[in-house]
């Protein structure tokens, strides 16, 4: 009943409640074990890199960026990974913004199946859909079509950004709709009663207010980007130079005995993961599953 | 002036049922009913939210049933004001007026006299987030007739306000629907609210107007026995009235009383607490006025309910406390009253089967009674 007035609140209740410290202390434990491993994961490939090769006696890390090759192979991965991130990113937003609207607002009568198709691809495990993908751009009549008359997708670089966007978008859509679920269909109906057309309240109020969530979900679908392997190896191949993204290159290099560039690779993607999620945090991002 | 003609529509549980509402121009009209009645789907059904499955809406003699609502001229401030969080008040209440393109210094002439109105000129600069319940009712009304809506809709919007300030935004509301002749709408399920600004009253129940009258119609004179439950009429006696000596007798139980009526057989008496008056029981002769044993008091801040039992018959009378004290009315005391016959509203035929239980439809604590 009180409506307006309740939100802002009820938020931070959970940090007056009393607390029974023993009771408290005992079911942290295993959150804590677990947040230990994995930041004791995380730190001994950090400080593996600043270790000596008995071999060389050099630490791995100097012995990376004094190998020229190795150095802009690494460079070249990730400004590749760079590239073709932003790139799915943008065509995944742009395809998600309306898609997530319109499953926030609309009713569809086979809503159930829709919800289940777009999350399909989240579900899936990655290596099987990069499997699917490729064979429908090789063997079904569609996909050969597009292979091999509009634009060629199976190993090369567009394939990077058709496995990733693949995948991506099933996310951008999830985490965008949870944007718009968190707007109130209200606010619309009000600036619409105020004389306001269906297209401007969705450009000056939904919009706005969806904003935060927006670029949340935008940030998560870019990192979800980066980190995409299987599929893209699948359709894209793992072609050095050519279709090695991070994640490729990291394998790569792991196969080829190049410890300390995947390592680097590791410890690189840990760091951008934790920045988009401090990110994605921040802006009040929501909805979020992989 | 807005017509509601054979209105019908189901959304999910809300089910609305032939619903015929006449709003003259000018006029204030309140919807009461009980939470979860469907008010609010009605309102929307004006606003152009929902479309009915049936019938139509009339606004100005225009059919607008199948319009969109930014054509329809009709303001509306929802329960929960949605006002635009990412504008400052002042954005707010320009909002309409900038679609429409007025020049900025119209806009902010129509601000500064909305904002003078309702007393929230220091306001104009903050974000929605940082008011309390009365300002953001103040400032969801100013952006609603900013616009000079030929019709206001409000929704419970005196719901979300503490007790104080809400009669002074009823006073408030009325004097500014006067001061510009709108022509409103008002949906709410508190009495009080309601006595306070309507020129007409829709009680609704389960989806269905039961009653439309002016207040004193719907608070004295109830068209049925649930409509009388959820006005406050908890005095319901099942009886039948009778030619007597003079005026008609009203007799239930062991209980009888003059009444002033035309109906004969089978009625109900609907009498409002506040109507019973009680006298010292030896003050008063007993074969002139009825008397009773008081069952429990109840206290109701200004007034007491008094409870009280009458041959064989359960009834509820509102004492001051000054009375209840002059009296010494006390659980089990011996009390007098008395029942003008203009103060009983009869009911014709038994009430039907719903009519005494508890369970039926009834106000929430917000009731005067």
């Amino acid at each position: 009943m009180m409506g307006a007035d309740t939100g802002a609140e009820g938020v931070s209740a959970a940090a007056t409640y009393r607390r029974d410290f023993s009771m408290r202390a005992l079911l942290s434990t295993a959150l804590f074990a677990y947040m230990g491993f994995i930041l004791m994961v995380i730190v001994a490939n950090a400080v593996w890199l600043t270790r000596e090769n008995p071999r060389t006696h050099e630490s791995y890390l100097v012995a990376l960026v004094a190998n020229q090759d190795l150095r802009s192979q690494v460079v070249s991965s990730f400004r590749l990974s760079l590239i073709s991130s932003i790139i799915t990113t943008i065509i995944a937003v742009l395809m998600a913004v309306p898609s997530a609207y319109a499953l926030s607002r609309f009713r569809f009568r086979a809503a159930a199946f829709i919800d289940t198709v777009i999350d399909l691809p989240l579900v899936v495990p990655p290596l099987i859909a990069g499997i699917a993908l490729l064979l429908f751009f090789r063997q079904s009549p569609i996909g050969r079509l597009i292979d091999e008359h509009v634009v060629p997708v199976v190993y090369t670089r567009t394939g990077i950004v058709v496995a990733q966007f693949f995948i991506a978008s099933a996310f951008a859509i999830r985490a965008i709709k949870a944007a718009f679920d968190q707007v109130n269909p209200r606010f619309e109906f009000v600036a619409r009663s105020l004389g306001c057309g269906p297209w401007k309240a969705l450009f000056k109020i939904t919009l706005p207010l969806a904003r935060n969530g927006i670029v949340a979900g935008t940030v998560m679908t870019w990192a979800r980007s980066m980190g995409e392997f299987a599929p893209v190896m699948m359709l894209a191949g793992a072609t050095p130079g050519k279709t090695d993204v991070l994640p490729v290159a990291a394998f790569l290099n792991m196969s080829g005995g190049h410890i300390e560039a995947a390592v680097a690779i590791v410890v690189l993607m840990i760091l951008i993961a934790a920045v988009t999620l401090i990110t994605f945090k921040r802006l009040g991002g929501q909805g979020y599953i992989w | 002036m807005i017509e509601v003609r054979d209105v019908s529509l189901t959304l999910g549980e809300f089910h609305l049922r032939d619903i015929d509402l006449l709003v003259d121009e000018g006029e204030y009209a309140v919807i009461l009913g009980p939470t979860g009645a469907g008010k609010t789907v009605l309102l929307e059904c004006i606003v152009g939210i929902h479309e009915p499955a049936r019938g139509q809406v009339v606004l100005d003699q225009r059919d607008v049933t199948r319009m969109r609502p930014e054509q329809r001229g009709v303001a509306y401030v929802p329960q929960d004001y949605c006002l635009f969080p990412h504008m400052t008040v002042f954005d707010n209440i320009a909002f309409g007026m900038r679609l429409r393109k007025w020049p900025s210094g119209r806009v902010s002439g129509r601000v500064d006299e909305l904002a003078r109105l309702l007393h929230i000129e220091p306001i104009l600069g903050r974000r929605p987030l940082t008011l309390s319940g009365g300002e953001r009712q103040r400032a969801a009304l100013a952006r609603a007739l900013a616009v000079e809506p030929r019709v206001l809709l409000l929704d419970e919007p005196l719901s979300a306000v503490d007790e104080r300030t809400r009669e002074r935004l009823c006073d408030e509301l009325k004097a500014v629907q006067r001061h510009f002749g709108t022509t409103t709408v008002h949906v709410s399920h508190n009495f009080e609210e309601t006595l306070a600004v309507a020129d007409k009253v829709a009680v609704f129940e389960r989806g269905r107007i039961a009653q439309v009258g002016t207040p004193e119609d719907v608070f004295c004179r109830p068209n049925s026995v649930s409509v009388a439950l959820f006005v406050g009429i908890t005095n319901l006696l099942p009886g039948a009235v009778r030619p007597g000596d003079g005026l008609p007798e009203f007799i239930s139980g062991g209980l009888r009383f003059a009444v002033d009526t035309g109906l004969r057989g089978p009625a109900v008496a609907a009498i409002r607490p506040e109507n019973i008056h009680l006298l010292a029981a030896d003050e008063a002769h007993p074969d002139i006025l009825p008397s009773g044993r008081v069952a429990r008091l109840t206290d109701k801040g200004a007034l007491v309910k008094v409870a009280f039992t009458t041959a064989g018959v359960d009834l509820v009378a509102l004492a001051s406390k000054r009375e209840v004290s002059r009296l010494r009315i006390e659980p089990g005391a011996e009390v007098a009253f008395e029942v003008s016959p203009h103060a009983v509203h009869l009911l014709p035929g038994d009430g039907g089967d719903a009519a005494f239980s508890v369970e039926g439809p009834r106000a929430d604590g917000t009731a005067v009674v």
